[in-house]
């Protein structure tokens, strides 16, 4: 029975799932879950953060279903709503206050000192100084609002061009080019403090520059 | 060259994307201004912070997160609608339900109709003939067998001793 429901399209599923079959929203659930864990661990760094978000996407999808009119994807319609349920919990939440170099750990600190010497992507072979930069670039954008936090990751990060990352968002071109410019701008400055702060130690790297 | 106009520079485009005009015209202007040459680096470092956050793997979801979903949701319309919640369990436990219903009226009904063991109707009996009518056969009561007039005097016998 269930098998079945594996071979039916997107759209097959959703008709299905608004006449009340369980069964096919559960294939939805688990031809899209991926997908919508992939993108809530773009804003949180907890798993059960992230599942509990997860699990508010596919339950407002369930009750919205009726308004999809099968324009668009399945997918893409899945990853908007994604969008907008992870931004609504990070504002719901109180928002972080700026990082500060004593709240960072021995670790993240040597990482920032390490690094600044020779910084380069390419140079991240070692699975410490993975963990180290990954734990210090979530506590970084946990200070940022969330659409900074998305925008950063989609262009920045992994690379979507603004016509991707619009179709992804549901914003317009130009929105995403503004957001992406202050997202920017907010990042590099919350790294520049921590920098600063450290005052002698980000001079020894003037070097790198020239 | 104004700061502005590096600042711009670095935040317009991705780090990585930025043209060797644009690295020229920052590298030149940085070497006489440490506000900028603080910018550039931190936005370096910036730019290697998200490359290593998108390398990250993705978080998979649980095996039993499906039945989450499922569960919840069935929850959520329970709260909704309680009419439709209780056509929902009754259309999943009416034959349990049924098969107990019949099992109760089948038991009442033996019980009502059934026909009564042989002591009441021997109570019954002793209620209507002493232990004298039966043993002298003076007005013989029909239909009583052996065992019913012996039950008979049983009782009585009994009871008076009790008294």
């Amino acid at each position: 029975m269930a098998d079945d429901y594996q071979n039916l399209p997107d759209a097959d599923l959703a008709r299905a799932s608004v006449q009340g079959d369980e069964t096919a929203f559960g294939e939805i659930v688990r031809r899209y879950s991926p997908r919508v864990f992939s993108f809530s661990s773009r804003f949180f760094r907890r798993y059960d953060l992230i599942e509990e978000a997860a699990q508010e996407v596919f339950l407002k999808a369930f009750t919205q279903l009726k308004n999809f009119e099968g324009r668009g994807s399945l997918e893409g319609w899945l990853t908007r709503i994604t969008v907008t349920t992870c931004i609504n919990i990070l504002r719901s939440t109180k928002p972080q206050n700026e990082l500060m170099v004593s709240d960072l750990t021995e670790d993240e600190t040597a990482w920032l000192d390490n690094k600044l010497a020779n910084v380069s992507s390419a140079n991240y072979q070692n699975e410490e100084d993975k963990l180290i930069a990954a734990d210090l670039v979530s506590r970084v954008l946990e200070t940022l609002p969330p659409e900074d936090v998305l925008i950063l990751q989609l262009i920045d990060g992994e690379g979507l061009s603004i016509k991707e990352a619009s179709a992804t968002t549901g914003w317009s071109e130009s929105k995403v080019k503004i957001k992406a410019f202050r997202a920017r701008r907010r990042m590099r400055e919350a790294v520049q403090k921590l920098l600063n702060a450290k005052d002698g130690k980000f001079l020894k790297t003037e070097k790198s520059v020239k | 060259m104004k700061d502005r106009h590096i600042l711009e520079i670095l935040d317009r485009a991705v780090f990585a994307e930025l043209g060797e005009d644009d690295l020229k015209s920052i590298q030149i202007h940085s070497a006489n201004c440490s506000d900028c040459r603080q910018a550039y680096e931190a936005a370096r470092v910036s730019a290697v912070l998200l490359d290593v956050r998108a390398a990250i793997p993705a978080v998979e979801p649980s095996a039993f997160f499906r039945s989450k979903i499922l569960t919840a949701i069935r929850e959520k319309q329970n709260l909704r609608k309680p009419i439709a919640a209780f056509r929902r369990w009754w259309q999943a436990s009416y034959a349990l339900v049924c098969s107990m219903l019949f099992i109760v009226v089948t038991l009442a009904a033996l019980t009502i109709l059934a026909p009564k063991s042989n002591s009441e109707q021997a109570v019954s009996t002793y209620n209507l003939y002493s232990t004298d009518s039966v043993i002298l056969n003076q007005n013989p009561p029909r239909n009583i067998t052996t065992e019913q007039a012996l039950e008979v005097i049983y009782t009585e016998r009994r009871d008076a001793v009790k008294r």
